[in-house]
């Protein structure tokens, strides 16, 4: 049930970020909502699936956007991987864990964007870059997760102990 | 008899480990693949399947910013009315001047037997599917591609007629356009000011409305002023309207005027675009 809800949600946050979230940006900078699902899911079920959540995801938007397939899903891999630090490292304090892999990880995401389009001689100012694009999306995304994980933290009370199931991915 | 037999299993660290791998391999070779034009098909037939969801959800979220703004703005919105009013009714005269002046020429035209340089405009119309405003890359897809009779580098205008920018990926059913404030995006314009045109160029940025660059400080800029293109380096007509001079600097000790532009075409608002097929983008060699 967690597996079909998760998809759905992935790809609302895909659907959103093309469609409704470009009209709706203020202070001109727009969350990325797959990322901060990605993120949240993987401190409030586990890792792998927040993993394979980004994967997904990152696909898909990749596939739907001007971009290289595939390197979202590249950007994307170093908030997993602080978010799997989190889960380990403070198990009982998820919430901040959640907010500091989501802010570091945008940074790192956008780091990885940079390297990526360098390498295809499409590189764009990296202090420029830093500033303009990766603080205010690191903001940006900080916004919304609390909204995105509470509600996931909802979700986990409403499908009880029994929709935890098998732990894909570690 | 047997004691108890202990099978080794992979810990939670080195499945995640492999886990992470596994998907940076996927990553990078999607992204090989991507560039080589593999998925492109994949690419297609997902923006297909997606169009009237996505549509249906980006139209409504339009018809809500735009509620949500007329609450927020709305001494601020009868203010530009009143002033919108103004000047249609000043750009009616100054048509009914113009098309009296165009008449003169063309009998002129007649009396001469000259023929206009440039063919007619044509213009396909394109709905916009998707949207990327992100401060790296500014791209809108549209849904008519080759087999339309797009070409790459061909121009594309808003509804009203300004720049948005140039088809850049070409697909069979649809194409990707890039936005003029792309970062990537620098476009040969001409600034209309009090003391007559001059020429610089529009610079994309990374998440900043295009700079205006190598336009002399002598040239007057104002706040306001009209920037169009100016039809140098071949890639884009002259006269199409980009939009207004911002946040204009001129300090004594520059050369150059420092401004931004801010693009005359809503371009975070875009639901249908016109594809300029008559005009031939042309990559100039060196002199």
């Amino acid at each position: 049930m967690r597996y079909a809800i998760a998809v759905a949600l992935a790809l609302l946050a895909v659907a959103l970020g093309l469609s409704a979230m470009p009209a709706l940006r203020p202070w001109g900078a727009q969350p990325d909502l797959a990322l901060v699902l990605a993120v949240c899911w993987a401190l409030v079920w586990t890792p792998g699936e927040g993993v394979a959540l980004a994967v997904l995801a990152g696909m898909l938007s990749d596939l739907l956007g001007p971009r290289p397939v595939g390197v979202s899903v590249l950007a994307a891999l170093p908030a997993l991987l602080l978010a799997s630090l989190g889960e380990t490292a403070i198990a009982q304090a998820a919430f901040p864990a959640a907010l500091v892999a989501v802010a570091l990880g945008t940074l790192a995401q956008h780091l990885v964007l940079l390297v990526v389009y360098a390498l295809m001689g499409e590189g764009a100012p990296w202090g420029d870059a830093l500033l303009r694009a990766a603080l205010p999306a690191a903001l940006m995304n900080l916004l919304w997760t609390p909204l995105v994980y509470a509600l996931l933290r909802l979700l986990r009370t409403l499908l009880g102990p029994r929709a935890l199931g098998p732990r894909l991915g570690g | 008899m047997v004691g108890p037999s202990f099978q080794p299993q992979p810990g939670p660290v080195l499945k995640w480990a492999l886990w992470l791998l596994a998907s940076t391999a996927l990553a990078i070779a999607s992204i090989f693949l991507s560039e080589a034009g593999a998925l492109d098909g994949l690419r297609g037939l997902s923006l297909r399947a997606v169009a009237p969801f996505s549509l249906a959800l980006r139209g409504a979220s339009l018809d809500a910013s735009d509620l949500l703004r007329g609450l927020l703005r709305r001494d601020q919105i009868a203010r530009e009315n009143e002033a919108l009013r103004q000047e249609v009714e000043a750009l009616r005269a100054e048509l009914a001047r113009r098309a009296d002046a165009s008449q003169r020429l063309a009998e002129l035209e007649r009396l001469l037997q000259l023929k206009s340089a440039r063919p007619q405009d044509g213009l396909l119309g394109a709905r916009v599917l998707a949207v990327e405003l992100g401060p790296l890359r500014q791209a809108v897809a549209i849904d008519r591609g080759s087999d339309d009779g797009l070409r790459q580098g061909m121009v594309v205008l808003s509804e009203g007629g300004s720049l948005v920018g140039t088809v850049s990926r070409l697909y069979a059913d649809h194409a990707w356009v890039t936005l003029l404030t792309d970062p990537r995006s620098a476009i040969n314009v001409s600034v209309q000011t009090g003391q007559g045109d001059s020429r610089g160029v529009a610079v994309g940025r990374v998440g900043q409305m295009p700079a205006l660059e190598m336009v002399p400080r002598e040239a007057g800029v104002e706040d306001g002023d009209l920037v169009v293109t100016s039809g140098l380096g071949g890639k884009f007509p002259p006269g199409l309207l980009v939009g207004v001079a911002r946040s204009v600097r001129a300090h004594p000790q520059d050369v150059f005027v420092r401004a931004e532009v801010e693009p005359a075409a809503p371009l975070s608002r875009l639901r249908t675009v016109l594809v300029l097929t008559t005009f031939q983008p042309t990559e100039l060699g060196s002199p």
